[in-house]
């Protein structure tokens, strides 16, 4: 369970990293914090399986285009004045109403993928893959461990895809 | 890839092939005739090539990703004519405005190639791809200005919204994805194939797909920065923006949910239903309070796209689906020939003026009649088009509309184009008495000789059309049932 | 190589969802047009993670195309938008998108 337990500290680094990023004043901060964020992103990637997708997160993600954003900041060579002129942007008060409707939101997200799976189920799609063992409805516990077996015995392996594994 | 896969990309090939030409010929002469002789004969090879395979190829898939049959074919020869006519009118726009002008052409022949690219595509990863060729080629193309605020303006509010739409999309698409294991038209229409209600998921997948499209298509709820872009924007690129771009996407959404068959998803149709009628709602009325008339033809076109939209639903009905199809289509090709008219007015009339803004002051079209009455005619026409006054075009795609609603039992959102029709009238009716008064400005209005031509040409389409709509009717009706 | 490992897709697309969000409140509240466009990489690169997550799931590499097509998007798209930015900056004297509204709508 080590890499569950990898997720669950890359998935919190990459929320912290990435609310830091979106309310700082200055903008080379917010960078760096976009950046640790793109980081962590890119370790959820190598847990899930795709290696390829997480070195170009690194590269092209955090490496490439990070850099316009720091050659931009650079030439505008905004400095303390910017700073200064974010503070008269950024009032907390402008906060509250979009934050409102984006935690209505999320709402909405947390509420779908909990029914996600009853859901789901009686759509008979997913208890098809899952139907490599009787035990399905008894260990709910092992659910995890079935859908990876499912996934080893029955991956369809294209081309594309055995590039990518 | 066999030689018959390779032969019904023909279309896609070609005009690939013509823009790198176009920016060799950039390259070496720096010239803007030569690159608009370029670009407009390029169209006319790709049209050519359109005409090509279909006589010639069956409908097949090329790769998962692009599929090419009747339907494709339509909407790819209508965005490449009108391609062909903004094209000319783009050349007169900035033929007198020195500078380097001539990257415009090829920005415009790039979007074009994204818009066939999206009225090709049967996956979403062609869908996303055709979708950001027009989008990230129209940023510049809306910013080409360099002098103007106005422009530089209008590309930041489409940039952000853009973005934020095409955002939105993919949101949407990985959730449909995460449900259905598969990211072809096809495949997701087989994966909930045995849904009778849609689940929570692909309900919450397709709202943020269809928020994202409503974006790309400047519906109601979502029309925020619309009409600011337009009106910054120069004129030929509003053109392009009103019509190649929302006739690619609305390609996608119309083939999307008839494979997809989004039509049996009640909550789905709701939505769509409120977001019709407010477009036609908001949009007239909104209208009525405008003085310019880059604005007052923006929120029209919001308009328009919710009489559209109401052919769309009238779909979701059993048997009025071919006929719904039908409507939709035809009135897509009267909305291209009427706005691309009606905006290649505002072009013709600002390509004299050395100002940096365009000519789109209701006060400076008072007495276009006395001063240049053909040009007055034209855009008489244009806006009795729009309107929806017999002999005209946009009568023939508004009846459509209203018969396929009466077959499907439409009747809130029949009465909303009633209304909305009723309001347009009176706005588009106003800007026809202001040019039949006495002229206050003497300026000479140039009318330079392509753009002249290519506006002729629209107007005697838009009345031809109007009197005699059979083969296009035909033609219609053929693809229409072929796809369903 | 690396075997993909039990993480519930549930819990992958609700971190994207968040990080979607987060990145949407970014584009509605700050009127800086720098961080709206750093904002914008964030929703898409929430989508590429939703992507990726579900690929996985599914045992696709769909997925994984996707995302990379996201990426050569969002390189595009900040591009353009750095560029026009700094026109932005260089005719308003100014970041602020507010500033450089004078249109009325």
């Amino acid at each position: 369970m080590l890499e569950l337990g990898l997720f669950y500290i890359a998935a919190t680094v990459s929320l912290i990293s990435t609310v830091l990023a979106v309310t700082r004043y200055n903008a080379a901060h917010a960078l760096i914090y976009l950046i640790i964020s793109l980081l962590a992103s890119a370790i959820i990637f190598y847990l899930v399986g795709a290696p390829f997708a997480a070195v170009l997160e690194v590269v092209i993600y955090a490496g490439a285009i990070m850099v316009l954003f720091v050659f931009v900041i650079m030439l505008l060579n905004l400095g303390q004045s910017g700073d200064v002129a974010e503070h008269v942007l950024l009032r907390p008060g402008m906060w509250i109403i979009p934050s409102l409707l984006c935690v209505i939101l999320f709402i909405e997200i947390v509420y779908v993928l909990q029914s996600s799976e009853r859901l789901l189920e009686r759509d008979g799609r997913w208890t098809q893959r899952s139907r490599v063992g009787t035990f399905w409805t008894l260990c709910s516990g092992c659910r995890d461990r079935l859908y990876a077996a499912t996934r080893r015995s029955g991956r369809r392996l294209s081309p594309g895809t055995a590039l990518f594994y | 890839m066999i030689t018959t896969d390779l032969l019904a990309l023909l279309p896609i090939i070609t005009l690939t092939g013509v823009i790198l030409v176009v920016m060799m010929v950039i390259a070496f002469a720096r010239n803007l005739a030569l690159t608009c002789l370029c670009c407009s004969i390029g169209l006319a090879l790709t049209l050519a090539a359109i005409a090509w395979v279909s006589i010639n190829l069956e409908p097949q898939y090329v790769t998962p990703l692009i599929v090419v049959d009747e339907y494709a074919l339509l909407f790819s020869s209508i965005i490449v004519i009108g391609a062909f006519f903004i094209c000319l009118l783009a050349y007169s726009y900035h033929a007198d405005r020195g500078e380097n002008q001539d990257e415009y052409l090829m920005l415009m022949l790039l979007s074009t190639l994204g818009g066939i690219i999206l009225a090709h595509s049967a996956h979403f990863a062609s869908f996303i791809l055709g979708l950001e060729l027009v989008g990230v080629s129209l940023y510049a193309m809306i910013s080409y200005p360099v002098r103007g605020f106005f422009s530089l303006e209008a590309a930041l509010k489409y940039l952000i919204l853009s973005g934020v739409s095409s955002a939105t999309l993919l949101f949407g698409i990985a959730f449909l994805f995460a449900v259905t294991g598969s990211l072809s038209f096809q495949g997701m229409a087989d994966a909930t194939a045995h849904m009778e209600h849609a689940s929570v998921f692909v309900l919450i997948g397709a709202t943020f797909v269809l928020a994202g499209i409503a974006f790309k298509l400047s519906l109601a709820p979502f029309h925020m920065w619309t009409p600011d872009v337009y009106e910054g924007a120069p004129a030929p690129t509003t053109a392009f923006l009103a019509t190649v771009s929302k006739g690619g996407i609305f390609a996608v959404l119309l083939r999307f949910f008839v494979s997809f068959d989004g039509f049996r998803f009640e909550a789905i149709l709701e939505s769509l239903f409120w977001v019709a009628l407010l477009s036609i709602l908001v949009g007239n009325i909104l209208a009525l309070m405008q003085d310019k008339i880059k604005r007052v033809l923006a929120y029209s076109s919001i308009a328009h796209i919710g009489y559209l939209l109401v052919g769309f639903l009238a779909a979701s009905a059993v048997g009025g689906k071919q006929l719904a199809i039908e409507a939709s289509m035809f009135f897509l090709i009267a909305y291209f020939v009427t706005t691309i008219g009606a905006f290649g007015v505002v072009t013709i009339m600002s390509g004299s003026t050395e100002s940096e803004h365009d000519t789109d002051q209701l006060s400076q079209y008072e007495g276009l009649f006395w001063r240049r009455p053909l040009l007055a005619t034209f855009f008489s026409a244009m806006l009795l088009s729009l309107a929806g006054i017999p002999l005209t075009v946009g009568f023939i795609g508004k009846f459509y509309i209203f018969a396929a609603g009466v077959q499907s039992g439409l009747w809130q959102l029949l009465a909303a184009v009633v209304v909305g029709s009723g309001i347009g009238l009176y706005y588009y009716l106003r800007i026809i008495f202001s040019m039949t008064k006495q002229p206050v400005s003497e300026d000479e209005i140039d009318i330079p000789l392509a753009g002249g031509w290519a506006l002729g040409m629209v107007s005697v389409l838009l009345v031809v059309l109007g009197v005699y709509p059979t083969p296009v009717v035909e033609w219609v009706t053929s693809v229409a049932r072929a796809l369903t | 190589m690396n075997e993909a490992i039990v993480i519930p897709m549930e819990h992958g697309l609700l971190l994207a969802g968040i990080l979607f969000l987060i990145g949407l409140l970014g584009v509605l509240v700050r009127r800086n047009i720098i961080l709206i466009l750093m904002s914008l990489e964030i929703m898409l690169n929430a989508c590429g993670l939703a992507f990726i997550v579900a690929g996985a799931h599914w045992g696709v590499a769909d997925g994984q195309i996707m995302f990379m097509l996201i990426l050569s998007i969002a390189a595009a798209e900040v591009s353009v938008g750095l560029g026009l930015l700094l026109q932005a900056h260089r005719r308003f004297g100014s970041l602020d998108v507010d500033q450089a509204s004078r249109m009325q709508g």
